[in-house]
C-alpha cells in the first residue's frame, strides 16, 4: 500500500504548483510517513485499533470532480439551527451549498488557497499539531490538499454557529484527506459544528488533521458529530493551542461508526486558558471507538476538563488514552479527567488508561476512571414508579449521555443529538422524554 | 387490600423473611417497627418486586391478584408505592420528566388516556405547595445533589402525583430533621383518605407521633411478633425491644 501511494504522491509533486517551501515541506512530512509507515498495533498508542482491514482496500486517488444536491445532504446537518453552512464534497468546497453571505469578520474558505491568500495563517499550517506517535498526521501533511480554513477576526462575535460538513460521494474506496486551519483571533468567539459522512457505495477512510489557535481571550467552541453507520472509518486529529484567557470546549459525539480514532490535543501556552473536553460513545456490533487525548499545561494557571462518556453493546470495543502533562512552571494548574463506560454485553470491551505526568508542584489534578453496568438500583427505582423495564433502561442510557451536552444552548444542536443518540439506543419517542 | 401469608424470603442465598403475616385493608396506617437486621427493608423490597430477592415460601396479594412473578412496574400499575429508605440518584432526568413518564405510563397501563399537559402542571404545582417545595425543583435531575430532606420530600412528591392506593414509606424519617419531618409527615397526612393505604417502617417513634398510625407491628427476626395500636411504639421508645425478646423466649 505505500509504494502504491509513494507513487502517488511523487504523481501529485510533479503535477501541483505548489511553492518551493511547500513542496520540501510536503517532501519531509512524506519521509516522516515512509520511515514510520501507517500505526499497527505493536505502538502503545494504536494497541487496540487495528487499521489492517482499511489497508486492504485500494483506494482510487483522484477523486472524480462531483457535486450533490441539498437533498442528499438533508438530515445530515442540524437543518433547523440558524447557521452559516460550509459544505465540502470529496474534499472541494462546494459553493452551491455553502452560504456566501457571510457577517464581517468571519473567513470561511479552503486551505488550498490560504498560503496566496493569507500568508499569516499559513503560517500556522503545520506548527500547531505534532505528529508524534500518529504517522497518519504525516501522511495527511504530505498529501492532503485542502480542508476547511476559519478565521475569525479580532473581537468578532460570530452570530450563528457554523457548520461544516464533509462529504465523500463515488463508487470506489476513496482515503479523504482533510487538513483544515481555524484561526479565533484575540477576544473573538465562535461555535462550530462538523461532520464528515460519506454517501459513496464503496468504503471511504476519511484522515482528518485540524489545527485551531484560539488567541487571548478568545472562545471556540467545537462539536463532533460522528454518526456514520456504513463500512467507513475516521480517524482525525485535532490539536488546539490556547492563548492568555482563551477558551475552547470540544464535545465529540461518536454514536456510530466502523472505525473511529479521534486524538485531540491541547497545548495551554499561556496562563488563564482553559480547556474542556467532553466525548460520547456509543457503540455495538463491532465497531471501535478510540480516544486519545493530550493536554500540555505550559503555563500557569490554567484548567483542564476531561469528561468522557461511553455506552458500549454487543461485540464493541473502546479505548480511552488521555495523557495529563503539567510543565515545570504550570503553578496552579487546574487538571481534571473523568471516563465513565457502561458496558451493556458480555463482549464489549473497554480499554482505559489516565496519564498524568506532573512536574510542578502546586497544582490540582484528579482523574477517575469507571465501567460498569447500568445502574440496578436506579433501574428498580424507575420500574418501581411504574416505569417499564425497556423504557426504564432507555431513560438511564439517555440520561447518562446527557453530560456530553453541557455547555450546549441550542435547542435544535441538541435535539439533534438527542435524536442520533436515541436512534443508536433505538430508544422511542426521545422528544417525550424533555431531557434537561 | 394488601394480604401477607406465611412470606419467606432471602437475599443472595440468606433467608431474612421467615414466615411473615400481614394484612392492610384500605383506609389503615399500620407502622412496622424493629430493630436493624430485622428484615425491615426487605419487606419493603419483595412488596415491591425487587428482583434479588427471593420469595421461597407463602404468598403476597394485592387487591385480590396475587404478586408473584408480577414485576415491579406492574405491582405500580395496581397502585403500589414504595418510598425508598435510599432514593437513588438519576443524572440527565428531571424530576418533572420522569414524574410524567411514570404518571402516563401507569395510566397507559391501565388503559387510561395520558393525562395532558396543562392538567399535569396544576397538579404537580398543588404538590409541591403542599410540601413546601420550590418549582426549580421540578428541572433538577433526580436527587443529584439533593440533601437528604430533599430526597425524601421528592419521594412524597412522587407519591401525590401517583396516588398510589397502598403506600410503603421505607424509613422515610432517617436523615430528616424535625422541619423536614413535619413537612413530609404533613404531606403524607393530607393524603391519607378512607380508600388508601399506609405502610409505615420506621426505627423511631418519632414519625409515629406526626403520621399517627392505627395498628403497630413489631418485626423480629423476619417475622411480626407482636401488635397492637400506638400505644406498643410509645412502650417502644421507652423499654427497646429486649423485653419482647424476652416475651417470646418465655
Amino acid at each position: 500500500m505505500i509504494d502504491q501511494l509513494k507513487a502517488y504522491f511523487e504523481e501529485l509533486d510533479q503535477g501541483s504548483s505548489w511553492s518551493t517551501a511547500e513542496r520540501a515541506k510536503r517532501r519531509e512530512a512524506w519521509a516522516r510517513f515512509e520511515t514510520k509507515g501507517f500505526p499497527t498495533v505493536k505502538e502503545e498508542a494504536w494497541k487496540y485499533t487495528p487499521l489492517r482491514k482499511w489497508l486492504k482496500h485500494d483506494y482510487a486517488h483522484q477523486t472524480s470532480e462531483s457535486s450533490v444536491a441539498p437533498e442528499d445532504i438533508q438530515g445530515l446537518l442540524v437543518d433547523d439551527m440558524s447557521s452559516y453552512r460550509v459544505v465540502f464534497v470529496n474534499g472541494k468546497l462546494d459553493q452551491a451549498l455553502t452560504d456566501g453571505n457571510l457577517p464581517e469578520g468571519l473567513t470561511l474558505g479552503e486551505t488550498r488557497d490560504v498560503a496566496s491568500s493569507n500568508p499569516t495563517l499559513y503560517q500556522h499550517m503545520g506548527s500547531i499539531i505534532d505528529s508524534g506517535e500518529n504517522s497518519l498526521v504525516d501522511l495527511n501533511a504530505a498529501w492532503a490538499q485542502n480542508g476547511l480554513m476559519l478565521h475569525v477576526a479580532q473581537g468578532t462575535q460570530v452570530d450563528r454557529p457554523i457548520q461544516v460538513l464533509h462529504v465523500s460521494v463515488g463508487h470506489e474506496p476513496m482515503m479523504q484527506q482533510v487538513k483544515s486551519l481555524v484561526v479565533v483571533e484575540r477576544g473573538a468567539q465562535v461555535k462550530v459544528v462538523e461532520r464528515h459522512y460519506s454517501l459513496a457505495d464503496a468504503p471511504t477512510w476519511a484522515v482528518a488533521v485540524t489545527e485551531a489557535v484560539v488567541e487571548d481571550a478568545a472562545n471556540l467552541q467545537w462539536v463532533n458529530i460522528q454518526h456514520d453507520p456504513n463500512e467507513n472509518a475516521l480517524t482525525q486529529h485535532m490539536s488546539v493551542k490556547l492563548g492568555r484567557d482563551a477558551k475552547c470546549a470540544v464535545h465529540t459525539f461518536s454514536t456510530s461508526g466502523k472505525l473511529i480514532r479521534n486524538n485531540l490535543d491541547f497545548d495551554l501556552t499561556q496562563p488563564g486558558a482553559e480547556a474542556w473536553m467532553y466525548g460520547l460513545t456509543l457503540a455495538d456490533g463491532k465497531e471501535l471507538v478510540d480516544h486519545h487525548t493530550r493536554v500540555d499545561h505550559s503555563a500557569a494557571h490554567c484548567q483542564s476538563h476531561q469528561n468522557y462518556k461511553g455506552l458500549y453493546g454487543g461485540a464493541s470495543n473502546g479505548v480511552f488514552n488521555g495523557k495529563i502533562m503539567v510543565h515545570v512552571d504550570a503553578q496552579k494548574t487546574e487538571a481534571y479527567q473523568q471516563s465513565d463506560s457502561l458496558i451493556l454485553d458480555e463482549q464489549a470491551q473497554v480499554n482505559a488508561k489516565p496519564q498524568l505526568e506532573i512536574f510542578a508542584d502546586d497544582v490540582k489534578c484528579s482523574h477517575g476512571c469507571t465501567a460498569g453496568q447500568l445502574n440496578e438500583d436506579a433501574l428498580f427505582y424507575l420500574r418501581a414508579r411504574g416505569i417499564p423495564e425497556k423504557q426504564a433502561r432507555a431513560i438511564l442510557m439517555m440520561g447518562f449521555a446527557q453530560e456530553a451536552l453541557a455547555g450546549l444552548t441550542d435547542a435544535h444542536l441538541k435535539a439533534k443529538l438527542n435524536e442520533l443518540i436515541a436512534e443508536k439506543l433505538k430508544v422511542e419517542g426521545v422528544e417525550a422524554l424533555e431531557l434537561s | 387490600m394488601l394480604k401477607i401469608e406465611n412470606l419467606h424470603a432471602e437475599v443472595a442465598g440468606k433467608p431474612i423473611l421467615k414466615g411473615l403475616n400481614l394484612e392492610i385493608q384500605a383506609g389503615e396506617v399500620h407502622a412496622i417497627m424493629g430493630p436493624n437486621g430485622a428484615g425491615k427493608s426487605t419487606l419493603s423490597n419483595v412488596i415491591a418486586g425487587h428482583e434479588g430477592y427471593e420469595v421461597t415460601e407463602g404468598r403476597i396479594t394485592f387487591g385480590g391478584e396475587d404478586l408473584e412473578d408480577m414485576s415491579p412496574e406492574a405491582r405500580a400499575h395496581l397502585g403500589l408505592f414504595l418510598s425508598f429508605q435510599y432514593p437513588v440518584e438519576i443524572s440527565g432526568v428531571t424530576v418533572s420528566n420522569f414524574v410524567k413518564t411514570a404518571l402516563n405510563a401507569t395510566r397507559e397501563a391501565r388503559g387510561e388516556e395520558a393525562m395532558g399537559a396543562p392538567e399535569m402542571l396544576k397538579k404537580m404545582k398543588e404538590a409541591l405547595a403542599m410540601l413546601e417545595m420550590d418549582k426549580a425543583f421540578l428541572s433538577r435531575s433526580i436527587n443529584e445533589g439533593f440533601s437528604g430532606g430533599e430526597k425524601k420530600r421528592n419521594e412524597i412528591f412522587q407519591m401525590a402525583m401517583l396516588e398510589p392506593k397502598l403506600a410503603i414509606l421505607d424509613e422515610t424519617d432517617s436523615g430528616l430533621d424535625i422541619d423536614a419531618l413535619r413537612i413530609v409527615a404533613n404531606g403524607v397526612n393530607a393524603l391519607r383518605d378512607e380508600h388508601n393505604g399506609f405502610l409505615v417502617i420506621t426505627h423511631y417513634q418519632r414519625l409515629l407521633d406526626y403520621i399517627v398510625p392505627d395498628i403497630v407491628h413489631v418485626l423480629m427476626d423476619g417475622r411480626i411478633v407482636k401488635t397492637g395500636d400506638k400505644a406498643l411504639a410509645l412502650e417502644l421508645e421507652d423499654r427497646g425491644y429486649d423485653w419482647i425478646k424476652k416475651e417470646i423466649a418465655g
